[in-house]
């Protein structure tokens, strides 16, 4: 279950290069790869309705 | 005494070939497996049980412990690692138990195959077989568990998206060896294995089930379990999980921030996520002093499957910018995640 989604900036170019995500209690730092796991998990919660928090 | 070599065995026009297929010659028994599985007769990786690189107890419903094995359910559940007793053909099992006073109604375990590995089992008979005990409160109908060989048409899913049962097997508080064989459907992109326990009522302190020697091979019999060297299976594990704590590349960014670098000792399958396992990391500033962060967190990584760009953890205090460090602590600070 995920309870958090959060982009990861690159510090140089400041693009979007990770989500940062509590998944099943556990913070994960997960690539923008649609082969990995938790990317697949991230992208099914926003199939869902929920939505990546952009960092403040 | 005359030495026979045997280049070639073949069916009768007509026929399959059955593998592997057995043959008395002189009174000698002998037996042949497959040539395109010389040496990895069982497909499984971590089939042993051997290699628990995220630790050997305190697994919960939907995590990995014993590497490349999955649990899910419908409520809390317990995986531990048990040493195995004298007379045993292995050195651990996995314990799957439902906690003491839980109600809940399933908990399952389970690996899978990725892409690359599933591809060639289609159409094949396959295989699965494993030792398993229960304990003294296991409380399923009948002391029944489920073992089954899924297959799915999607690939490089979590077990928990094909953990199909095929049979039901009535175990026992003893160790036997059970099995169960299934053809791969032509339009499959994964294989997986794995089992499913359907508890009743409220659980009693003895109510799980454990497993060993878990093995998937191609044809329709069930044969010895093949043990792989630890340093073989750590190896093929390392492909879907790793960890690093010493010795590898960082640099003093700011002087709260640290970014690591890494070369993986095995590429990964894909792209991993990474956690942070030790929210007070110790690194050393070379030549200056160690620093170690207090509630520190990934705040941006980029990786690849084969290395990082970038890991960046904050939390620190005092770290030189621009300065060079290295992670310096004999347990794991980051865990590395690339499986299914």
């Amino acid at each position: 279950m995920i309870t958090e989604a959060i982009y990861g900036k690159d510090p140089i170019t400041d693009e979007n290069i990770c989500v940062n995500a509590v998944i099943d209690g556990v913070k994960w730092s997960v690539p923008l790869d649609p082969d990995n796991g938790h990317y697949q998990a991230i992208q099914e919660w926003v199939a869902e309705g929920n939505t990546i928090e952009e960092p403040s | 005494m005359s030495i026979l070599t045997v280049k070639a065995i073949e069916a009768p026009v007509g026929f399959d070939l059955q593998m592997p297929a057995s043959a008395v010659i002189d009174g000698q028994a002998l037996t042949a497996y497959r040539s395109e599985w010389p040496s990895r007769k069982n497909i499984l990786i971590n089939g042993g049980f051997d290699v628990w690189q995220r630790g050997t107890s305190g697994g919960t419903v939907n995590t990995y412990l014993a590497d490349r094995w999955e649990s899910g359910g419908g409520g809390a559940l317990s995986q531990d690692r048990q040493v195995a007793t004298s007379g045993d053909d292995f050195n651990y099992s996995l314990r799957v138990q439902r906690p003491s006073t839980e109600t809940h109604g399933w908990s399952v375990i389970g690996t899978t195959l990725e892409e690359l590995d599933s591809l060639p089992l289609r159409g094949k008979t396959l295989t699965f077989s494993c030792l398993i005990k229960v304990g003294a409160n296991y409380s399923p109908t009948s002391s029944q568990l489920g073992m089954g060989i899924g297959s799915s048409t999607i690939a490089n899913r979590s077990w928990r998206y094909l953990g199909n049962v095929t049979e039901q097997k009535t175990v026992t508080t003893s160790w036997v060896r059970y099995s169960v064989t299934v053809t791969i459907p032509t339009d499959s992109k994964q294989v997986g294995c794995g089992f499913v326990c359907s508890p009743t009522g409220t659980a009693g302190a003895d109510d799980w089930f454990e497993i060993a020697n878990a093995q998937l091979e191609v044809g329709s019999t069930a044969t010895d379990f093949e043990h792989r060297s630890y340093g073989t299976e750590l190896q093929t594990c390392e492909r879907y999980y790793q960890t690093y704590g010493m010795g590898f590349h960082a640099f003093g960014i700011t002087s709260t921030t640290i970014d690591s670098q890494f070369a993986f000792r095995t590429p990964m399958r894909t792209s991993p996520s990474v956690t942070l396992l030790d929210t007070t990391p110790t690194f050393s500033q070379i030549g200056v002093a160690t620093r170690t962060g207090t509630s520190s967190s990934i705040t941006a990584s980029s990786q690849a499957a084969d290395g990082t760009g970038i890991v960046r953890v904050d939390g620190f205090s005092s770290v030189g910018t621009n300065s060079v460090c290295i992670g310096y602590q004999t347990t794991p600070i980051f865990g590395f995640d690339a499986e299914l």
